[in-house]
Order: structure tokens, then C-alpha cells, then sequence
């Protein structure tokens, strides 16, 4: 179970003369195997909803309860140092997440299909390369909730379905938190929805009712 | 599924002390070895850069400053070869942790991952390649006769340690306060630079008058330095020292450096 209790988090503007308030008492339940879809235009506050989840942000007020392990947001490059190769970086994740190396690197090389670029540095990869890298190398790591940012699918067709088939179908009992500012990935695989706008987010009773009302913002 | 995996050790509420320890150790080890290649890559020399690069820095000290005329009973090398390496510790290190954390903070996405592991690995690193640089140096002068082996080895070791207990507070004051002020992140080699006549180094302490000696007692990392100095020469070199208070406020930066460090940590992850 992972829990948001009134979570508020606001941001420096102005040199840290004024203050933006993104989350504002925000209240969130998700329990194992649930697939949340949370809507929200650019800038309503998705990516720091994300990072307070994942933990790497803290909120100026409210508790965050977490239960499950918790993946870091996935599609999410920017966790890779660039001047390492895709391979390092795999070590790197393996030897944190207590996971033995050449596992996650059979994952990665059979699934992210990088070929020789696996040994070049991350820097030099495409941004769908850098997904797929992400997304492979969280694929050998069993986690509990997977984090999805909507960047993922901003990768080609084929890989789509890889995804399709390794994240919602392999590991389907598994619960998930899809943001993102575009419907069809969380119609297509969302059975809870919920909808940030102005710093407030809303629990809609259904997917088709939080795409209804996104749409009509 | 092609390849078998592991489930990682399930989030606990109330994990144990061991098993947090473990999870920490596990978790620093990966950032220095990610460390190591960051800075020193895999081709080349590699990864004997972290300990060449210091090693040449005292090796070019000792070539500089051996030409100074001299009335001691030992040789300014020598001096310097076992004495400027204490250095490499808290200078070294603070330039390697001011702003690691806010560099790093994409890290922390990573559950295992805590701010202060990225703060250790890195003072883990630097480290070692000081005390690496030291220690074969060491070996080598004492092979060329330029150096001789400690009068005292137990009194050198345990001088050399509070040298490094000292860096590791004093690093983590400036990793803590670098990251809370715009201005110490960028006087900060100043800083280092003025605490080179407080850093026991340049001058031993019989050489200094004694009304001088006095002031620079109050500094502990000059009483660390001068009780290193007691282990290697022995009766050799008059040597002051007051174990007591400088470990004393050493333990106090130590508990400062934390507390400031959980204020910056915190700071951090709030902005």
C-alpha cells in the first residue's frame, strides 16, 4: 500500500522570495495491484506528485506511507550518469537494488535492444534509447508499484509493445501509477483515475469520468 | 521471462538496524564504484589515477620545498613525505563533496539510496587515494633511505586516524554548508587555503614561538598532526599535543557536521 495523507509542497519562486504552492493537501490510496492514472496538463504537478512518491522529494507537510517498493519513475533517464555506459549504469542499479548484475544485464541486452551501444556512454544515446535502457533495467527488478511517466510512450511501435507485454501483461498483479497529460495509455490500462488540477487532486469514480473531465478542462 | 530475477528485500516499516546497515553498505559501495569510473574511466591509466594524482602532488611538494635551507636533524623531504600527505584529506575531500548532493539528486529517485550514502561514497573515495598515495609513498622513501620507519607505529597509526576523523567532520561541515550557502560553495578554496598555517603542517610546533603555540594548540586538527609527528620521529621532534581536547571537539564537529548535514539533506529535497 502506498499512502499520500495531506500532502502540501510548494516551491521557491522568485529567489526564494514567494513561494508556489503545487500539491495542496493532496490525499492518495493505492493498494496492491491497483493501476492509478493521474491527469493533469503540463505544469499541474504530476512530475513532483512522482517524486514525492518515489521519495526523492520531501513535502513541506503531510505524510507519505509506504508499504510496497516502489520502482523510480520509469522512462526516467535522467537517473543515468552520461558519461557512463548503459552497462555500468546497469551495475550501478543492480548493485543497489541488491540484484545480481548479470541477470539485469541478459534483461537489458535481450529487451532495450541497444547492441553495441550498451558499452558506449549514456550520453550519446538517443532520449527513446535512454527509456528503453531505464525501462529494461527496471524490468529486472521485482517491484511492487510501478512508477510510469508518461515519457514512455514516446518510444517507437515495437517497443510499446514489448512494454505492453512485459509491464501490463507479466506483471499485471502489480499495482501502478501512470501520469500523464494524454488519455489513451490510461484508458487503455487504468482501472482508478484520479485528476490533478490546481494543485488539488480529485478522485474521479471512474476512468471514463476523470478522461471526461480532463478533456473538458 | 527470459532471465530469473530476484525480488528485492521487501519494504519493511521497521527494517533492523542490521539490515539497514547492510542495504547502506551495499548502497555506498555502488555510488564509489560509480564514482571510480565517472572520474577515472576505464582507459588509460584508469582507476590508478586515485592514487597517482596525489602521490604526484607530494612527490612535487617534497622536489619544491627540500631546497629550503634547514637546522633540523631531519630532512625537509622527509618532513614533508610523511606530514603534507594529512592534508590531502580535508582539502581533497571538501573540494570532492560541495554540492554532491544537489548534483546527484536524480539519484534519489532510487528507495535504497540515501542523501548522506552519496556523501560518504565520495568521501570513501577520496580518501582512499590519499591514504593509498601515503602509504605506497611511504614504503618507497623508507626503501630510498629518505625515509625511516616510525619510531612509534601504534602512536603514528592512531595520529593518523584522528587526522582522518578530523577531515571526515570537517569535510562534512563543508559538504553540509556548501550545499546551504550560495557564498561558502564558492569561498570554499578559500577557506581551504587559509587553514593551511592552522593545518600543522608547514611548521611543527617546537619551531613556532610559544605564545603562538599556545593559539594553534586550540586547533585540533594542529594537536592530530603534531601527535602523528610524535609516532613517527619519536625523540627526534619535541612535539605538543592535548589528546583530550582536540578528540573532544572533534567529537563535537563530528555531531555538528550531522546535524547541519540533516538540515541541508532536508533543505534539498524540500526546494
Amino acid at each position: 500500500m502506498i499512502e499520500l495523507i495531506d500532502i502540501c509542497k510548494t516551491y521557491p519562486i522568485h529567489h526564494g522570495r514567494a513561494d508556489r504552492l503545487v500539491l495542496n493537501h493532496v490525499n492518495l490510496r493505492v493498494n496492491p495491484g491497483e493501476k492509478w492514472g493521474i491527469l493533469g496538463r503540463n505544469g499541474a504537478g504530476k512530475s513532483t506528485l512522482i517524486r514525492i512518491i518515489s521519495g526523492s522529494d520531501k513535502p513541506q507537510s503531510g505524510t507519505v506511507r509506504k508499504t510496497m517498493t516502489v520502482s523510480w519513475p520509469l522512462a526516467f533517464g535522467d537517473a543515468f550518469q552520461g558519461s557512463l555506459t548503459g552497462r555500468d549504469n546497469a551495475k550501478l542499479i543492480s548493485r543497489v537494488y541488491g540484484v545480481d548484475f548479470h541477470q539485469t544485464l541478459d534483461m537489458v541486452e535481450d529487451f532495450a535492444e541497444l547492441g553495441p551501444y550498451l558499452s558506449e556512454p549514456v550520453k550519446s544515446y538517443s532520449s527513446g534509447m535512454r527509456s528503453r535502457l531505464a525501462f529494461a533495467i527496471s524490468m529486472a527488478i521485482e517491484f511492487d508499484c510501478f512508477l510510469i511517466d508518461e515519457g514512455m510512450s514516446v518510444g517507437d511501435h515495437r517497443f510499446a509493445k514489448k512494454c505492453d507485454v512485459e509491464l501490463f501483461e507479466k506483471r499485471g498483479d502489480r499495482a501502478m501509477i501512470i501520469v500523464a497529460h494524454q488519455t489513451e495509455l490510461i484508458r487503455a490500462h487504468c482501472d482508478h483515475a484520479a485528476l490533478l488540477e490546481n494543485g488539488q487532486l480529485t478522485v474521479m469514480p471512474s476512468v471514463d469520468e476523470a478522461i471526461a473531465a480532463y478533456e473538458a478542462l | 521471462m527470459t532471465a530469473k530475477t530476484h525480488r528485492p528485500a521487501s519494504v519493511d516499516a521497521h527494517p533492523s538496524f542490521w539490515h539497514q546497515l547492510r542495504i547502506q553498505r551495499r548502497v555506498i559501495w555502488a555510488l564509489t564504484m560509480r564514482e571510480t569510473i565517472t572520474r577515472f574511466g576505464r582507459e588509460g591509466l584508469g582507476t590508478i589515477w586515485l592514487v597517482a594524482e596525489p602521490a604526484m602532488f607530494i612527490v612535487g611538494v617534497m622536489v619544491i620545498f627540500s631546497h629550503i635551507e634547514s637546522h633540523a636533524t631531519y630532512s625537509i623531504a622527509e618532513y614533508l613525505a610523511v606530514s603534507y600527505p594529512t592534508l590531502l584529506f580535508w582539502r581533497n575531500g571538501t573540494g570532492r563533496v560541495t554540492k554532491a548532493i544537489e548534483i546527484n539528486r536524480a539519484l534519489l529517485h532510487h528507495a535504497p539510496i540515501r542523501p548522506m550514502d552519496i556523501i560518504y561514497s565520495r568521501i570513501l573515495l577520496e580518501f582512499s587515494g590519499a591514504a593509498g598515495a601515503f602509504f605506497i609513498l611511504y614504503l618507497v622513501f623508507v626503501q630510498l633511505g629518505i625515509c625511516h620507519w616510525p619510531a612509534d607505529t601504534l602512536t603514528m597509526a592512531l595520529g593518523y586516524i584522528l587526522v582522518i576523523w578530523f577531515s571526515f567532520a570537517f569535510v562534512l561541515i563543508m559538504a553540509a554548508l556548501a550545499e546551504l550557502s550560495e557564498t561558502i560553495e564558492r569561498v570554499s578554496h578559500i577557506i581551504l587555503y587559509l587553514m593551511l598555517p592552522f593545518s600543522g603542517v608547514f611548521i611543527p610546533l617546537y619551531a613556532v614561538p610559544e605564545k603562538f603555540r599556545e593559539i594553534l594548540l586550540y586547533f585540533p586538527l594542529v594537536d592530530a598532526v603534531e601527535f602523528f609527528h610524535s609516532g613517527y620521529y619519536g625523540d627526534q621532534m619535541k612535539t605538543y599535543y592535548h589528546l583530550g581536547y582536540s578528540m573532544s571537539v572533534i567529537l563535537a564537529m563530528t555531531l555538528f557536521g550531522y546535524a547541519l548535514s540533516n538540515i541541508a539533506i532536508r533543505r534539498v529535497q524540500l526546494n
